[in-house]
């Protein structure tokens, strides 16, 4: 696997993981010495469905642009974005030949010790001050999490991101389905009783990180627009393509950080 | 001379046929993809041994963000699969054991689906073939 890392003026990092094999031709690091040469480098990314799904990302979330646009759209606005903001491009290359976005992510996550501890052992969720969590249900039910990792670790990873200015949808793909920061999972497999949490924990970190809740129920429905089919499960209505659970669950995460019921760890 | 023309007529289909499933499946890629595993949760035969009523879960993932879990109660032939039953009930559980639907026969031609009274619950049809479908509210604890 190989990450390009380009360093933009104002201190933030763009990172793209990808396959070797999709990967262009150029030298392991370089200046970046003209717009064209920024251009040249996305254009080398079209076929690569997992650095596309990271250059959407930016696209949509730091750029605020159209998801439903060509990727060659994408390209330019994006080269037309940071052409003149790049000083600097790094290529690491790594022993990996995983092509999913979330096997790409989960490794670029562990090269920036970003992997969470980990203990499955199924616990009631409690909030810092020690008051049980509920699900949205009829039945009220008690919510669940792993052991490891607590909701703080994702306060603290918004925090953090916030701090350093760095973009803060760059961290997003961690959570997508079996990488690092996807809580629902274990050994591959969905543990039912982990599914309300993951998604709180994406409540969690975007929450702390400032990302502003709409905005962010508003990508992830358009994300679903295009490749999603929640047919069967119920819809909410104003983000009209997510499940109703999916979106509470988000809000819960945003209110047990607004609350002060989920704190930084350093807050406590 | 018929049996060429015969041949060359089913090879035409044959290969319209994989068109057309070609289509289908590069038309529906993210979602097959995605995919979904499909459980069997509970089944209650009627008691003239003539249907079947079996609670189906599916977990289906997008690949990105979300896991949706939905239970969904198939009325069956006997004789026949699941897969060629009628859903006639869906509630969308979230994983959440304690809120699938469990089904019983109580007449003959007649199936109660016990479940919570929720937004995440919908009643497909209320009867099918002969058989009507009666839902009891489950009482939260």
């Amino acid at each position: 696997m190989i990450i390009d890392e380009i360093r933009l003026s104002g201190g933030q990092i763009l990172r793209i993981a990808r396959s070797r094999d999709a990967a262009p031709p150029i030298p392991g690091r370089f200046q970046i010495r003209s717009a064209a040469e920024v251009r040249q480098l996305l254009w080398g990314m079209r076929h690569d469905l997992a650095a596309e799904t990271t250059l959407r990302s930016w696209y949509t979330f730091y750029l605020h642009g159209d998801v439903l646009r060509s990727f060659d759209q994408v390209i330019d606005g994006l080269a037309h974005a940071v052409e003149n903001d790049v000083i600097s491009l790094r290529r690491y290359i790594v022993g990996f030949s995983g092509r999913g976005i979330a096997q790409v992510a989960a490794e670029a996550g562990r090269l920036a010790g970003l992997e969470p501890p980990r203990d499955n052992t199924p616990i009631d969720f409690k909030d810092d001050n020690g008051r049980q969590v509920f699900a949205e249900t009829p039945g009220h039910t008690a919510m669940k999490k792993p052991k490891k990792p607590e909701g703080n670790f994702f306060v603290d990873q918004g925090v953090s991101v916030k701090n350093a200015g760095l973009l803060r949808y760059d961290r997003f793909p961690l959570f997508v389905q079996g990488s690092l920061w996807d809580m629902q999972r274990v050994d591959g497999r969905v543990v039912q009783d982990f599914i309300d949490f993951a998604t709180v924990a994406i409540g969690l970190y975007c929450a702390s990180a400032e990302m502003e809740m709409r905005e962010v129920l508003t990508r992830q429905n358009e994300y679903a627009i295009l490749w999603s089919d929640f047919s069967k499960a119920s819809l909410d209505k104003e983000y009209t393509h997510l499940p109703v659970r999916n979106v509470n669950n988000t809000v819960k995460g945003y209110a047990l950080y607004a609350s002060g019921s989920i704190r930084p760890t350093g807050g406590k | 001379m018929k049996i060429i023309k015969g041949a060359a007529w089913f090879s035409g289909a044959v290969i319209l046929a994989l068109i057309v499933i070609a289509g289908v499946v590069l038309f529906l890629g993210p979602a097959l993809n995605a995919g979904c595993e499909n459980t069997p949760i509970s089944a209650a035969v009627s008691p003239d041994r003539l249907w079947s009523a079996a609670v189906v879960e599916a977990v289906c993932g997008d690949g990105a963000l979300t896991t949706t879990v939905v239970d969904t109660v198939m009325l069956v032939p006997v004789n026949r699969s699941v897969a060629e039953g009628k859903a006639v009930f869906r509630v969308d559980t979230g994983g959440h054991v304690d809120e699938r639907p469990s089904v019983k026969w109580v007449e003959p031609r007649t199936l109660l689906i016990e479940a919570f009274t929720s937004p995440y619950a919908q009643s497909v049809v209320t009867s099918y073939q002969g058989v009507t479908i009666r839902q009891a509210p489950r009482i939260a604890r």
